[in-house]
């Protein structure tokens, strides 16, 4: 199988939420008391949590008399800056391009939510043995050929699940065909690199609480900068800092000079 | 025979009683965080993953840690063996900070059991496996470094002399893994372009964690020297402190240049200027963390003089403090719905921390030859 990728198509959302209680349902998360909140939207909760892997916001947009609806959900990158920070490997990438966590392996340092652009890993702070929490792809369900529990229930079809080249040709087919419902710009398609989750909307971007403006590049490209040279940092001090020890101490050993300590 | 008996006593009564308290406090809410979970003691939250537990815990406390392989350069790499009599305090303390950062670690892991883990895995993309690798093997260099004064001191000749043996080579990596670890802190939130607020953003967070390591390790030791001599009532080598904020001026100023030209060169100096809070936490850590020093550190008298040296080195500090915070905590851009602000329990189990670090510290000035300084005759020391 190949790098699979989904489509949320946001034009079609009708604000159902249907894809937050199969996705619930799903990983046999609990429900959760939530209150109401006017923050952005209206939505509820109003982020994601430990209890909640998906999430649909809600915006009313002035201009367009409307509401428009948004969603947050593991974007699953290409080269995802949770696996470079996670010290541990529980974060890793598998062979359908989804992110996977590996409970026992965290050690709950929480690098990674610190390091995800999208604000998505989340932890259950309450818990005796907490662990991460974020959208699996349904990896198990794409093993056994299913389609992952939101695509597969979303009423409107407004999200999409296949190969990766299929669903990005999809995704330019439809802004391509109706420009006048779309933004013309596939959120997901190059930010941080790309991911494999293509949002489309109607309203840019940042009206529906998007986090726009990241770099096309991977962000673990950043670390590894630096982090790259650390060996031959390393080498090059201790070499160094050897060479300045010999000399000075010649030189002490010349002078007569006693290493008193 | 004055000095004898103050440092027997020291500290005094009272005071070991509130440390004792401080940290007893902290054990309790560490209790609590181990049967009732984090969320129990600690404000930090799904948009804020990271709070005062690694800004002060650890960002700070290893940056505090640096006193210990700067004097280590100075003294033992560089050989300049007239600052001899600051390195035994400066490994010791080094020592604590580090011990200190660990278990403050393992209060703020969530599944602090597994930290093993990190140990026998290959990461290299991460910076905070590099950062674990190097701050464990050099608190182990920290161990050796400070075993000969114990072993020394109990007279444990042949442990003694098997740790000189290995001395300099465990200084020469201590010092070479120092470095690349106090770079590393700054590399764990250049992956987060987005999230850290241009004005501290930067590749050059490394770099300029690393000059202000350097800054802040001297910082320590000058505000434990002036204040150890103090209470002990020992003479202060006011001219080896002399010398250390000559190096001050010079590590600041390299800072400031690194930082100025950094924001320049980013062109994120219209934000610099912005009438927000975090312009306001910027200014106040560039002007009274890093300028002010600077300036009290190159005037004469506050050089001759152990409260203006204290003084400064504790903005020094209290700006290396407030950096590694606005880096890893106060800047961080999350939805305006979002907040963080660190709870009692957070901070009291730091505080508790330090506490008993400086209960042990002064146990070791009693009863280990940690500060070898003259006693001030009577009418000297007369308070
Ligand atoms: S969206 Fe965040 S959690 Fe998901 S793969 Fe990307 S970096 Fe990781
Ligand atoms: S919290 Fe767990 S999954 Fe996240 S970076 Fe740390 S060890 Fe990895």
């Amino acid at each position: 199988m190949g790098v699979k990728a989904m489509i949320q198509d946001n034009t079609r959302c009708i604000g159902c939420r249907a894809c937050m209680v199969a996705c619930k349902e799903w990983n046999d998360l609990p429900a959760d008391d939530t209150t109401f909140f006017s923050g952005a939207g209206y939505q509820n909760p109003k982020d994601l949590d430990d209890k909640n892997y998906t999430l649909i916001t809600y915006s009313e947009n002035v201009e367009h008399g409307e509401w428009v609806f948004g969603r947050q959900l593991c974007m699953h990158c290409t080269e995802p800056a949770c696996v470079s920070a996670c010290p541990t490997g529980a974060l890793s990438k598998n062979e359908l391009g989804s992110v996977d966590f590996t409970e026992w392996r965290c050690i709950g340092c929480r690098y990674c939510m610190q390091a995800c652009p999208f604000l998505i890993p989340k932890f259950d702070y309450d818990s005796l043995f907490p662990k991460i929490h974020k959208c699996t792809f349904c990896a198990d369900r794409v093993a056994a050929d299913l389609t992952p529990a939101c695509a597969q229930v979303c009423p409107t079809h407004a999200i999409s699940f296949g190969e990766r080249d299929e669903m990005l040709a999809e995704a330019k087919r439809r802004i391509a065909s109706a420009p006048g419902s779309y933004v013309p710009e596939i959120y997901g398609a190059d930010e941080v690199g790309g991911t494999n989750v293509f949002h489309l909307s109607a309203v840019p971007f940042a009206d529906v609480g998007y986090e726009t403006g990241l770099p096309k590049t991977p962000l673990p490209d950043l670390t590894d900068q630096t982090l790259r040279f650390v060996p031959r940092i390393f080498v090059t001090l201790v070499a160094f800092f050897s060479l300045v020890t010999w000399v000075v101490r010649r030189r002490m050993k010349r002078l007569g000079i006693e290493d008193d300590h | 025979m004055v000095a004898a008996s103050a440092e027997r006593s020291w500290p005094a009564a009272h005071w070991r009683a509130i440390l004792v308290a401080i940290a007893l406090v902290g054990l309790g809410y560490t209790i609590v965080r181990f049967a009732f979970g984090i969320g129990a003691i600690a404000n930090i939250n799904q948009a804020y993953p990271w709070g005062w537990w690694i800004g002060f815990g650890v960002l700070s406390m290893i940056a505090f840690g640096s006193t210990g392989f700067t004097m280590a350069l100075i003294v033992d790499i560089f050989g300049v063996q007239r600052y001899a009599p600051l390195l035994k305090p400066a490994i010791l303390i080094g020592l604590l900070f580090y011990t200190g950062y660990a278990i403050i670690l393992m209060i703020e892991l969530g599944r602090p059991w597994m930290g093993w883990l990190i140990f026998l895995s290959w990461s290299p993309t991460s910076a905070l496996f590099e950062v674990a690798w190097c701050a464990t093997l050099y608190t182990t260099c920290l161990f050796v470094e400070f075993g000969r004064v114990v072993t020394k001191h109990y007279g444990w000749m042949l442990i003694w002399k098997m740790l000189g043996w290995i001395y300099l080579p465990v200084v020469i990596l201590g010092v070479s893994l120092s470095h690349i670890h106090q770079m590393s802190l700054g590399t764990l939130l250049t992956i987060v372009p987005l999230k850290v607020d241009p004005r501290w953003w930067s590749e050059l967070l490394p770099p300029l964690f690393l000059v202000s390591a350097y800054s802040a390790g001297l910082a320590i030791i000058t505000i434990e020297h002036v204040l150890t001599t103090h209470l002990t009532r020992r003479k202060p080598r006011l001219d080896l402190l002399a010398g250390l904020a000559r190096g001050q001026v010079v590590l600041l100023s390299i800072y400031l240049v690194l930082r100025v030209a950094d924001v320049a060169y980013r062109g994120v100096a219209d934000a610099a200027f912005q009438l927000d809070w975090l312009s306001f936490s910027l200014w106040v850590e560039i002007v009274a963390g890093f300028l002010v020093p600077l300036v009290l550190f190159s005037l004469p008298e506050v050089r001759e003089s152990r409260w203006g040296l204290l003084a400064a080195a504790s903005l020094v500090a209290g700006g290396v403090l407030l950096n590694r915070l606005n880096v890893a905590v106060v800047s961080m851009e999350v939805k305006h719905w979002q907040t963080y602000f660190p709870s009692v329990g957070e901070v009291m189990t730091t505080l508790g921390v330090v506490a008993a670090g400086i209960l042990v510290f002064a146990w070791a000035v009693r009863n280990l030859p940690i500060h070898s300084e003259p006693p001030l005759d009577d009418a000297e020391g007369a308070p």
